[in-house]
């Protein structure tokens, strides 16, 4: 388009909004920093201390881990599942299709409290008290939208001769598949991958009704930031966006602005 | 070399035919061309004898149905329209990827690669990556895949579409070379009725899931079984007619206008049956106005000139003759340019034997022809 | 030669599967929401609609739903309004400044939301920026409270959905091919009406994408409420958290969620009518 210079109203805005937008991560970091017990911004004199605490403590420390954990899992689980899904999806014409691409997207629409409430019922009600194993199923579930859709978008744009191509030349089909078309779809199961690992990582809402013996990191970070008053909370969670941000720019070629939107 | 046939083969998407009831014998070492419009079926052919389309009735590879057989195990070499090679491998692994699927020894793996590489000109390029490679490599590298697991039989998707005209000549030459040399059967598809001639031994034509007509180049073009493979194959002038009498072993028809030609046909024919005649553009040449003498045995037709065009080595003329009809004919640009232009009035001629007779309505059948030039499947 | 049905069949099985469980879920506590409820996690047996009873009759639980679809509703519309520049910016900025407000917003975008809305309680609490300001100005003297009450949800809201519309919005415009703007150009279009003539049409399924997307998300918020409202503005999802885990009434929380869950699914299906019938309006 031309003429940036003639957009100046809107440049500023988006400018603006995007600062609003940036503030309170900014903020969080200045709290993180500070030397004394409070949060103050801007900080009063500069510390990591309040960094170093988190490894002091216990409960942090576990729930990193515990989150990385069930993250991975539910992600391979869910990418399993969303590229055999998406080559049905893609590749066969079946009675339903349509339909089962939206009972595949559900998990996006029902309101978070209510997933985490029926899981809480129903996993009570068969006396299923491992958090683990509860925390696992529902994981997958809020990745597997995230992973089918960019899978069934790569599927999509892959072309099919290349397949045929191998299966003429003596491979079978899950040869072909596996020598040929994974590697030439794998961008997008990596975007999809990174998806589904952030949308079981950051979960809230679904995930607190499930927590008994073993938290996730979020949970942590939230019943910390309810009782305690000092930096310490500020520092985990400026921990997180500084990894957040390392890995966006690192896996920038994977996960991008298009890849969110493949419908 | 093999011999593939194929027998009564269907192909339906719901109620759609691709293919109808289609039987084709190939012979051992033969280059068929199918060659027809898009949406004819011919790629479907392909894909039925590839083992990647469902079908009811019978392949044949040398008399052994192989139906049964998953496209991984037909051993046949697919050129591709895209030319589908692999991205993330290297022009050599390509190439040895068929073979490596055949497990077959590392040595000897590298050496008929080598073989291949020599063999289609793309030293230097081994290592290269497909993207890196010009149109015309990829193609190479395409052919070279195919060929290296020396398949029963090789199958090409119109695999020099996608080149501009002056590569895709040459490539038709080396292709044909190639061919012959290492004596594969081969089957190629197109839509392009010049690279069908210049290429093929035999060419099907095919429309509509039925092969319209068989035979060798000069046979579908000489003689087409139909208006569908006259119309496809050259330029022809279409004249519904009557026939008169025969005479001397000739057919008089009268034209819808009120001329009368010849037509020399073994047909079987009746007085006032209603035939298509047929003549080739390049068949009739213009005689120069003079006086004309009724008694001559040539056939004459007199018209004035519509529209000329000029093609460099040919031109292009449309007469409209006395009688109304529209007729083109292309005459060679020989001794220089030759000045005919719209409104001056000339003379056509031609022989009895160029006319040839078509039924009436598209049903496929020859009237009536002799078995020598019937090839039309019903 | 094996069948369509039955080979893709095998391939979705797993994860139809997955979906089964998801929807297995639902179905209990569907089945829930008409038992007896009788505190502390205990229920009796028996169909009964007592808890949706409860629930439509009780003007107090209602005052929730209300509040909540009204603060989803104007919260919407202020996301619409911040977030449109920032998608229309992407569209026409230098591809490396596109790439740096990317970043920020998939950073956003991949942030949990209770770090976000922390950060936003920290900016509002009485040592943040905003109360450190107003004293150094001197226009107040002590912290002044600016959380736990709807102005403080409603920004924090707004902040965190920001995101979630401008992706759509953008991936609309994206996609608006760049002959169409040149044509209007060349035809004499100011840059405003190309804007309104072509631009804000063609961005209008995005907007719709967003929308809806923004307005489920406000609707059933729960940590922004929690944790800038502090309990003193809870709207329905935590209303349902509490019935759930304070007093453990399941059947009476399976009810509210049956509630909500069937607004949400009425919200998107009117939202996609509502936007189908704009949209078609504008492809004269």
């Amino acid at each position: 388009m031309s003429n940036r210079s003639r957009h100046l109203p809107v440049t500023i805005a988006a400018v603006l909004i995007l600062l609003l937008l940036c503030a309170p991560l900014i903020v969080l970091f200045g709290v993180a920093l500070n030397e004394g017990p409070q949060q103050l911004f801007p900080p009063r004199g500069l510390s990591i201390r309040w960094f170093l605490n988190i490894f002091a403590r216990d409960g942090f420390i576990k729930a990193i881990v515990f989150s990385v954990e069930l993250a991975l899992l539910a992600t391979v689980a869910s990418l399993v599942l969303g590229v055999l899904a998406g080559l049905a999806i893609v590749r066969y014409r079946f009675f339903g299709r349509d339909l089962l691409m939206t009972l595949f997207m559900s998990p996006l629409i029902v309101p978070q409290v209510v997933v985490g409430m029926a899981f809480l019922m129903a996993f009570s009600a068969a006396r299923i008290h491992s958090s683990f194993l509860a925390l696992f199923v529902l994981h997958v579930i809020l990745a597997l939208p995230f992973a089918i859709r960019v899978v069934v978008a790569s599927l999509t744009r892959f072309r099919i001769s290349l397949e045929e191509a191998a299966r003429s030349l003596g491979a079978p089909p899950w040869k072909a598949f596996f020598l040929v078309t994974f590697p030439v779809i794998r961008t997008g199961v990596v975007s999809a991958g990174v998806f589904a690992f952030v949308a079981s990582f950051e979960n809230f809402t679904a995930t607190q009704f499930l927590v008994w013996d073993r938290t996730t990191l979020p949970v942590e970070i939230f019943s910390y930031v309810q009782t305690e008053n000092d930096p310490t909370g500020a520092a985990m969670s400026a921990l997180v966006v500084l990894v957040v941000a390392v890995l966006v720019l690192l896996l920038h070629r994977y996960i991008s602005v298009d890849a969110l939107n493949h419908r | 070399m093999q011999k593939i046939e194929f027998r009564d083969v269907v192909v339906r998407y719901g109620t759609l035919h691709a293919l109808r009831h289609l039987s084709l014998t190939v012979e051992p070492g033969e280059f068929l061309a199918l060659l027809g419009p898009s949406g004819c079926g011919k790629t479907t052919l392909l894909r039925v004898l590839g083992g990647f389309t469902a079908y009811e009735g019978s392949v044949l590879f040398d008399g052994e149905p192989v139906d049964a057989l998953p496209a991984h195990r037909r051993d046949i070499g697919i050129v591709f329209q895209d030319y589908a090679l692999f991205p993330h491998k290297t022009v050599r692994e390509n190439i040895a990827f068929g073979l490596r699927m055949r497990k077959t020894p590392a040595r000897e793996t590298a050496a008929r690669v080598e073989d291949m590489i020599s063999l289609l000109h793309l030293a230097g390029l081994g290592d290269r990556y497909p993207t890196q490679l010009s149109g015309g490599q990829q193609q190479r590298v395409a052919l070279a895949r195919a060929i290296a697991i020396r398949p029963r039989v090789l199958l090409l998707d119109e695999p020099l579409g996608a080149l501009d005209k002056k590569l895709r000549e040459e490539m038709q030459v080396e292709l044909r070379q190639l061919q012959r040399n290492v004596g594969i059967t081969t089957i190629f598809v197109t839509h392009d009725q010049e690279e069908a001639l210049s290429l093929a031994d035999r060419i099907a034509v095919m429309n509509a899931g039925v092969i319209q007509q068989i035979g060798t180049t000069a046979e579908v073009y000489e003689r087409p079984a139909n208006r569908f493979v006259a119309e496809f194959m050259g330029q022809s002038n279409l004249l519904p007619a009557t026939t008169i009498e025969r005479r001397h072993g000739i057919w008089l028809c009268r034209l819808a206008g009120g001329d009368v030609i010849p037509a020399a046909t073994d047909a079987a024919l009746i007085a006032g049956q209603k035939v298509l005649l047929a003549l080739r553009s390049e068949r009739l040449q213009l005689i120069s106005a003079g006086p004309y003498d009724a008694s001559a045995a040539a056939p004459m037709l007199t018209g004035t000139v519509d529209h000329v065009t000029y093609l460099g080595g040919l031109i292009q003329i449309r007469v409209r003759l006395a009688t109304g009809e529209i007729l083109k004919a292309a005459v060679q640009n020989a001794s220089g340019y030759r000045s005919i232009s719209a409104g001056s009035q000339v003379r056509l001629t031609f022989e009895p034997g160029d006319v040839v007779v078509l039924p009436e309505d598209d049903s496929g059948a020859a009237v009536g022809a002799s078995a020598a030039t019937q090839g039309a499947v019903a | 030669m094996r069948t369509n049905a039955s080979a893709a069949g095998r391939l979705v099985a797993p994860g139809i599967a997955a979906v089964a469980v998801f929807f297995s879920c639902l179905g209990i506590m569907a089945y829930y929401s008409f038992l007896p409820s009788l505190g502390m996690a205990r229920v009796g047996s028996g169909f009964t609609w007592a808890n949706y009873g409860a629930f439509l009759g009780d003007p107090f639980s209602l005052s929730y739903l209300w509040r909540s679809l009204r603060v989803a509703t104007y919260t919407t519309a202020i996301v619409l309004l911040l977030g449109y520049p920032v998608a229309y910016f992407m569209s026409y900025c230098r591809p490396r400044t596109r790439m740096v407000v990317s970043v920020l917003l998939l950073v956003q975008f991949f942030t949990s939301y209770v770090i976000r809305t922390y950060a936003i309680v920290l900016v509002l609490g009485r040592y943040g920026i905003i109360n450190q300001t107003l004293q150094a100005l001197g226009i107040t003297q002590e912290p002044t409270r600016l959380l736990f009450n709807e102005f403080a949800v409603a920004l924090g809201i707004v902040i965190v959905a920001i995101p979630f519309m401008v992706f759509p919005i953008y991936s609309s415009i994206a996609a608006i091919p760049p002959n169409l703007l040149t044509a209007a150009e060349s035809l004499g279009a100011t840059r405003s009406k190309i804007f309104r003539e072509v631009i804000l049409p063609m961005s209008m399924p995005g907007v719709a994408a967003g929308v809806v997307i923004v307005y489920l998300f406000n609707f059933t918020s729960f940590i922004t409420p929690s944790l800038l409202g502090g309990g003193y503005f809870d709207m329905i999802a935590n209303l349902i958290y509490d019935q759930a885990m304070n007093t453990q009434e399941y059947p009476l929380a399976a009810a509210t969620s049956m509630i909500a869950l069937l607004l949400t699914i009425f919200i998107v299906y009117a939202m996609q009518k509502l936007f189908g019938f704009m949209i078609r309006g504008t492809e004269r």
